[in-house]
């Protein structure tokens, strides 16, 4: 999700509706948006748009899309580019890094403070979703005044100087890198030492592609005609995000004039608004939804979601804008139609076919040992997974945690190998509570597994804890006794030591020759380290062999 | 009253004055001090019974004394063998036990206390008697046996204590004796039948119940609580209160590891490897190892062709090369979707309906609300016929059944691997409406890379929030809550 601030009363206005509180918030869900938050004293709204929609960072794409909801403006939006007057060549070095480029003149603007802090915003999240942070496209907007076309695109030499945005310096381009905040971030997309800019024919550089735009042509409330640009690998992006700019300047109620764009090999005009079609059998649009619906039914479904659609044979044939880059497959297709039809409004379904339920294998155990271990009069625990090398230390666990390479907390920076651990944390966050103190917990723990494809496995332990002043191995023996009378096991013990517990009075536990668990009385230095003053016994076994 | 405070009662009653100390009567009655005592306290509370208690001093003897007792004190013991003849020193040693330091120091004692008086002859020095017997042995022996003494005896006291033969001590003597409240007591207890506070196993034998009269209980008092206790943890028994509900709509639970493969959790979803959902700050990234190894090839191969150009299904794709190495990296499993597409890819029989509670971990900031590790209920139904219709349905009764919702609504949402994407609110009980999860048809793209040709309809729904509600935890936290307190009160519950 990617949030918005708008002007609530200009998004009324430009969709042409007058809605309260609630009603925005229902028409908002129903065009993939949510209602984040208001401000009561300035009338902004925060509204998060989902990621698929850069078409919708916008007051006018919301407004275009709320206008269809509501049937006041359906089907595709009106698009009266003017003809191309301006030019721009494209030189086939700064295509080389930035093989896409498309652009186009906004005239007739009246911008104020808040509309040009709406246009650098959308830029950037377009810049972050669409254009995914820039690598894939990146976009900007640029005062003409003073400007003398034809513009070029192409790589600056290294005498060439400009004033960055927000900035005072003049610094050549390989400075900007290195110093400007912008060039700190995305210097990583150039290639060593070259660098592609826009300029007019007097050399005056407009842009850094794709850092930052320069300060002198940077749009101002006086502005009244600028340049948008939008670059990148892809085409298809490219053209979308300088189409979805202009259809935006277009609704607001502003001219905008297409450009010539000249490349060593062809010459376009961009935005390129060519109406892309789909063809989609009305059958598998049925058979996806679970319902019968007319042609004429799906035709105004698109319409309200600002496509449209016409008969042709048994198929739709949707129409699609270049604005809208967010269709791939048919399926695509489907979500406008239902959205257009309403979620609310299509029939749930009930169950109507037979399928067995079951429980896994895994739960079926857990529940066995979870029983058992309360029958015989010991507490549930249930940890958290993720836990810290610091607990680990001190019940002087042998393996090492499963380490999280970008933790958030120090607390919790890697996932437990066993259980013991924790609960022995339990007992020791207890301390003021009565005695004995007898907890079990039966959980997930994870362990190397070169075999597997993910290289570490899932297990399922159980670990009994008994602490109390007479707690001793033979204690806790007796519940392993009990457990494998359960589970028809031959148990086995061994002798074992470890620094975790007294030596001599720790065991190998074994059901039927195979190892499966520890059990011992816990050493007194990791007791002190936790600090407890109570004899522990515990054991810690697999669950699931 | 219980069986001891009646047996004190009816003793007191038939003593009928005031009782010896509570020590003595308490050997009389065969019972122990403290019992004696406890009872006889609990009958002076009810005012049966009054208490007198008397400070009284007496003398012991000490322990270095004690030996004395028996062979005689010093200076009597030289008395003695000077009356039997003896006339020096040589003499008194050999008649008596002691040694030479011994005598004397008796002998200082003997002059000093005018048994005795010496003489010098022929130069040696002869001792004679002066008295037939000392007046502090009298006393010793009187305050050995616990005699009284009288009142010439006190400057021998004041000698004996001085030798720290004897010491002072302080004695509390308790006695007790019945009230008029009490009498009549007794008299009620006659008439009617003993009463009984426990059934015992001789009862049982001899058959003397059947004239027992039980007491009755203070049932406003009787219920307290255990000293221990087990129980199940309330969050583990919400998560399988689910799992009996889900498999009682003919679900079938799949198990799901902790850690995965970035393959498993994004490619094979048709996620793109630049998706914004797929940077740093939103998983888990794993260490030691930090890379695994792609099993099958096959599999790996056609998820790329979806990712790059769309496979087979005529989709467009991302147009891009997916980066073995991205795919090759390990994590924490960030959602539970990648099961699904594990499952999937490995059971393809339809009709088949799946649901699986899995662990998921993504960074998050940390409050009453929000925790870096929870659980996710989701789950997918694959079937040739399975529709989006179908699809609410499910989630309409998923809410109603597993959420307790009383109403459900819809909205539009977009997830990378489902399309349509549904996002469901539901409207519960204590809570009010709230998103409760996700849901959609899972693109052909990511299917048929899996090789799957049919439907499937999945969902994912969070269920941290609902378990707060049902366990009454005010903090997500408490649903690993490690104070036992907690663990011990609360219980799990849905109503």
């Amino acid at each position: 999700m990617v949030s918005v601030i708008v002007d609530k009363n200009q998004l009324f206005k430009l969709a042409n509706v007058k809605l309260n509180n609630a009603e925005l918030e229902d028409a908002l869900l129903s065009i993939k948006c949510s209602l984040e938050a208001q401000n009561a004293q300035t009338n902004q709204i925060t509204i998060e748009v989902t990621g698929d929609r850069p078409d919708m960072l916008s007051v006018a794409g919301i407004a275009r899309s709320l206008s269809g909801i509501f049937e006041k403006e359906t089907g595709l939006a009106k698009q009266n580019y003017l003809p191309a007057k301006w030019k721009l060549i494209a030189d086939e070095q700064a295509l080389k890094i930035r093989p896409y480029i498309a652009s186009a003149i906004v005239k007739n603007a009246k911008l104020n403070d808040s509309l040009i802090a709406e246009i650098f915003n959308q830029q950037e999240k377009v810049a972050h979703t669409l254009g995914r942070k820039r690598t894939k496209v990146s976009v900007g907007a640029w005062d003409i005044e003073g400007l003398v076309g034809p513009i070029h695109f192409r790589l600056a030499d290294d005498s060439e100087t400009f004033v960055p945005l927000k900035s005072n310096t003049t610094m050549n381009m390989e400075q900007t890198i290195a110093t400007h905040q912008r060039g700190k971030e995305y210097g990583h997309l150039l290639p060593n030492g070259k660098y592609p800019v826009l300029a007019d024919s007097k050399k005056n550089i407009i842009a850094l592609i794709p850092i930052t735009n320069s300060q002198h042509s940077s749009i101002t409330t006086k502005t009244t005609e600028f340049g948008i640009d939008a670059e990148g690998t892809d085409f298809q992006a490219v053209n979308s995000a300088l189409s979805l700019m202009c259809q935006d300047f277009i609704d607001l109620g502003f001219s905008v004039e297409k450009m010539t764009v000249v490349m060593p090999k062809q010459t376009i005009q961009t935005p390129d608004t060519q109406i892309r079609t789909m063809e989609i059998p009305l059958k598998y649009i049925e058979k996806r939804l679970g319902f019968a619906l007319t042609f004429q039914t799906a035709i105004d479904c698109l319409k309200k979601t600002r496509l449209n659609a016409i008969k042709k044979n048994d198929n739709l044939q949707v129409q699609v804008p270049s604005y809208r880059s967010d269709f791939m497959h048919q399926a695509d297709i489907v979500e406008e139609i239902a959205l257009g039809y309403g979620l609310n409004n299509i029939k749930p379904n009930k169950l109507h076919t037979f399928t067995k339920g079951s429980l896994s294998e895994t739960t079926l155990q857990e529940n066995l040992y979870r029983d058992f271990f309360v029958g015989a009069g010991y507490l549930e625990v249930s940890n958290y997974v993720l836990t810290n090398s610091e607990i680990n230390n001190k019940a002087k666990v042998q393996e090492e945690l499963i380490e999280i390479s970008n933790p958030i907390s120090s607390d919790y920076h890697g996932l437990r190998t066993n259980l013991i651990s924790g609960l022995l944390k339990t007992i020791s966050e207890n301390t003021h509570r009565s005695y004995p103190q007898k907890i079990f917990e039966v959980g997930k723990v994870v362990y190397h597994e070169p075999k597997l494809e993910e290289k570490i496995a899932t297990g399922t332990n159980a670990c009994c804890l008994s602490a109390h002043s007479q707690a001793s191995l033979s204690e806790i023996c007796s519940v392993l006794y009990e457990l494998s009378l359960m589970k028809r096991a031959k148990l086995t013990l061994k002798p074992f030591n470890s620094p975790q517990f007294i030596e001599n009075r720790a065991c190998i536990v074994e059901w039927n020759g195979m190892k499966i668990g520890i059990a011992g009385e816990i050493h007194p230095q990791v007791l002190t380290d936790f600090k407890i003053e109570m004899p522990i016994c515990t054991f810690e076994i697999k669950c699931i062999i | 009253m219980n069986e001891n405070e009646i047996v004190v009662l009816k003793h007191l009653n038939e003593i009928g004055k005031i009782s010896d100390d509570f020590r003595q009567e308490a050997k009389n009655l065969n019972l122990s001090q403290s019992t004696y005592a406890s009872a006889a306290e609990s009958l002076v509370s009810k005012q049966l019974a009054t208490k007198k208690i008397n400070i009284t001093q007496s003398y012991q003897i000490t322990a270095r004394a004690e030996n004395y007792l028996k062979v005689k004190l010093p200076e009597t013991q030289l008395l003695n063998a000077v009356s039997r003849g003896a006339k020096t020193l040589q003499e008194v040693i050999k008649d008596t036990k002691m040694n030479g330091a011994e005598v004397n120091v008796a002998l200082g004692i003997a002059i000093k206390n005018k048994l005795v008086i010496t003489k010098k002859e022929n130069n040696q020095l002869i001792i004679e008697k002066n008295t037939l017997e000392n007046p502090v042995e009298i006393v010793f022996e009187k305050i050995s046996k616990n005699e009284k003494l009288d009142s010439h005896h006190q400057e021998y006291l004041k000698v004996l204590l001085e030798r720290q033969l004897i010491a002072l001590s302080e004695y509390e003597e308790i006695r007790h004796s019945i009230t008029v409240l009490g009498k009549q007591t007794i008299k009620d207890l006659k008439n009617s039948k003993t009463q009984i506070s426990q059934l015992t196993p001789t009862m049982l034998k001899d058959g003397s119940w059947k004239d027992a009269d039980f007491r009755p209980y203070d049932l406003t008092t009787v219920a307290t609580p255990m000293q221990t206790i087990a129980k199940k943890h309330p969050y583990k028994e919400f998560l399988n209160r689910i799992r009996y509900c889900l498999s009682g709509l003919g679900f079938r639970e799949v198990d799901s590891s902790l850690i995965e493969l970035e393959f498993w959790n994004m490619d094979a979803l048709f996620m793109p490897q630049d998706h914004p959902a797929r940077e740093i700050h939103d998983v888990f990234r794993i260490s030691n190892p930090a890379v695994g190894q792609i099993a099958d090839e096959k599999i790996y191969s056609k998820v790329y062709d979806a990712h790059l150009f769309g496979g087979n299904t005529g989709s467009t794709g991302w147009k891009y090369k997916m980066k073995k190495e991205i795919s090759s990296r390990i994590l924490a499993r960030s959602h539970d979707t990648g099961i699904s597409a594990r499952e999937l890819a490995k059971n393809q029989n339809v009709p088949d309906r799946v649901f699986f509670i899995s662990k998921a971990f993504r960074p998050d900031q940390i409050d009453w609300k929000h925790f870096i590790e929870f659980n996710q209920l989701g789950g997918y139904i694959a079937d040739e016929n399975i529709t989006l219709s179908d699809l609410l349905g499910i989630l309409e009764l998923f809410a109603k059944e597993v959420f307790n919702a009383k109403k459900v609504k819809f909205a539009p949402n977009y997830f990378p691997f489902t399309e349509p994407s549904v996002e469901i609110y539901a409207d519960i009980p204590g809570r009010g409406w709230s998103e409760v999860g996700g849901a959609g048809m899972f693109r052909p793209e990511m299917l048929s890379a899996l090789g799957i040709e049919h439907p499937v309809a999945a969902w994912g729904l969070g269920i941290d929030r609902l378990a707060m509600l049902s366990i009454g935890a005010n903090d997500i936290r408490q649903l690993h809550s490690q104070d036992l307190d907690f663990l011990k009160g609360k219980n799990g519950r849905m109503d």
